[in-house]
C-alpha cells in the first residue's frame, strides 16, 4: 500500500495504535506548514524552530488528546498556535496587548516602500508579515492553509463571525499596503 | 447594498462561504460602484498571488531530531541511513571486536600447548575475522 496516499485520520490511527510510520508521514506532511505559520507569526526563525518542534513533540505524546470529529490539521494548528502563544509569553517576541489590540489592524510604523524593494511575492510576504498577529493568523490559516471559517474558530478559539471579520479586515488592510504596487 | 457590506461579501466570496442567494445583490452593486470593483480586482489578485507563496523549509537539524519516528517500519537499515550510528563508531566497533577476538586468541593459546585445540582456534579466528570484514558498512 501506498502509505504516502493514505488521509490524515488513517495515519492518526496508526500512530495511535503504536506505528511510528504513522507519526513520521504527519511529520513530513505537516512540518514546512507548521515552521512556516511559526515563522510567519514569530518572524524569528530560531523561535520559530523551538514552535516547531514542540509542536511536534505534543503531536507525538498527545495524540490520544485529538478528539474524534476534529481534523488532524485543525488540531495540530490549534497545538502550533499555542506554542507560538508560549513563546511570545516566555520570549518578548510580541506582547499579548498588541496581539489582541483590536485598533490597528497592521503595524503602520515602517512604509512598505522603504522596507521592501524586490518582488512581489516578497512584498505580499512582508505585507502579511505586518499584519497584527491576531489578522495574520487568520488570515494564514484561511489562505495558505484552506482551513474553513469554523476550524479557523477551532484554532483560534473565537467564534465564526469573529473570524469572516478579521479576514475582511485584513484583506482591507494588505490591499491598503499594496496598493501602491498594484 | 453599501460598500461596506459589499467588501465583506467580496471577501466571503473569494473563500466561498457567500450564500447563494446574496451573489446577486453583490454582483449588481459591483456593477454601479467602481470603488467597489477596484477593491475586487485587487483583493482577487492578492488572494491569487498568496496561494503561490511557498512554505519554508523546516530546519535539517529538526528533521535529524524526528528521524527516529521512522525507524519502526524501516528497522535496522534506516540505523545508518539516519546516522544513528555514524560511520566512525561502526569502524571502531568492528576494530574493537577484532582485537577482543585476538585477545581471546592469545590467552586461549597461552593456556593450552600447541596442539590441534590451538589450531582449531586459529581456524576459528579466521572464519571470525573474515565474517567481520564481511559486515557491510553504510556510507552515506
Amino acid at each position: 500500500m501506498n502509505t504516502t496516499s493514505l488521509s490524515d485520520e488513517e495515519l492518526v490511527s496508526q500512530f495511535r495504535n503504536g506505528h511510528l510510520n504513522g507519526g513520521s508521514l504527519l511529520y513530513s506532511r505537516y512540518k514546512n506548514a507548521i515552521y512556516s505559520f511559526c515563522l510567519r507569526m514569530l518572524a524569528d526563525s530560531e523561535s520559530a524552530k523551538d514552535a516547531t518542534q514542540e509542536t511536534f513533540l505534543k503531536m507525538m505524546t498527545k495524540i490520544q488528546s485529538l478528539e474524534k470529529g476534529m481534523a488532524f490539521k485543525s488540531w495540530l494548528f490549534s497545538v502550533a498556535r499555542n506554542e507560538v502563544l508560549m513563546v511570545v509569553r516566555r520570549g518578548k517576541i510580541i506582547s499579548m496587548e498588541k496581539y489582541d489590540d483590536e485598533n490597528t489592524i497592521f503595524d503602520q510604523s515602517t512604509p512598505l516602500s522603504i522596507t521592501i524593494q524586490s518582488e512581489i511575492h516578497d512584498k505580499l510576504a512582508e505585507a502579511i508579515r505586518r499584519l497584527k498577529p491576531a489578522y495574520r493568523e487568520a488570515y494564514m490559516l484561511r489562505e495558505i492553509e484552506g482551513l474553513t471559517y469554523e476550524e479557523i474558530a477551532q484554532v483560534t478559539e473565537s467564534s465564526v463571525s469573529a473570524v469572516k471579520s478579521k479576514l475582511f479586515k485584513s484583506r482591507a488592510a494588505l490591499n491598503e499596503m499594496l496598493a501602491p504596487y498594484m | 447594498m453599501d460598500c461596506q457590506t459589499s467588501k465583506e461579501y467580496i471577501s466571503q466570496f473569494l473563500d466561498n462561504e457567500l450564500p447563494q442567494e446574496l451573489l446577486q445583490p453583490l454582483f449588481r452593486h459591483l456593477a454601479d460602484c467602481g470603488e467597489c470593483r477596484t477593491f475586487f480586482v485587487h483583493t482577487k489578485s492578492i488572494h491569487d498571488s498568496v496561494k503561490k507563496l511557498e512554505y519554508v523549509p523546516v530546519p535539517e537539524s529538526l528533521d535529524q531530531k524526528f528521524a527516529v519516528l521512522g525507524m519502526e517500519e524501516k528497522k535496522v537499515s534506516v540505523l545508518f541511513k539516519n546516522n544513528f550510528v555514524s560511520i566512525p563508531t561502526a569502524i571502531l566497533s568492528v576494530i574493537f571486536a577484532f582485537m577482543i577476538s585476538i585477545l581471546i586468541f592469545f590467552s586461549l593459546d597461552a593456556s593450552t600447548s600447541p596442539s590441534a585445540f590451538s589450531s582449531i582456534n586459529q581456524q576459528a579466528l579466521g572464519a571470525f575475522s573474515y565474517s567481520m570484514m564481511q559486515q557491510p558498512i553504510h556510507l552515506q
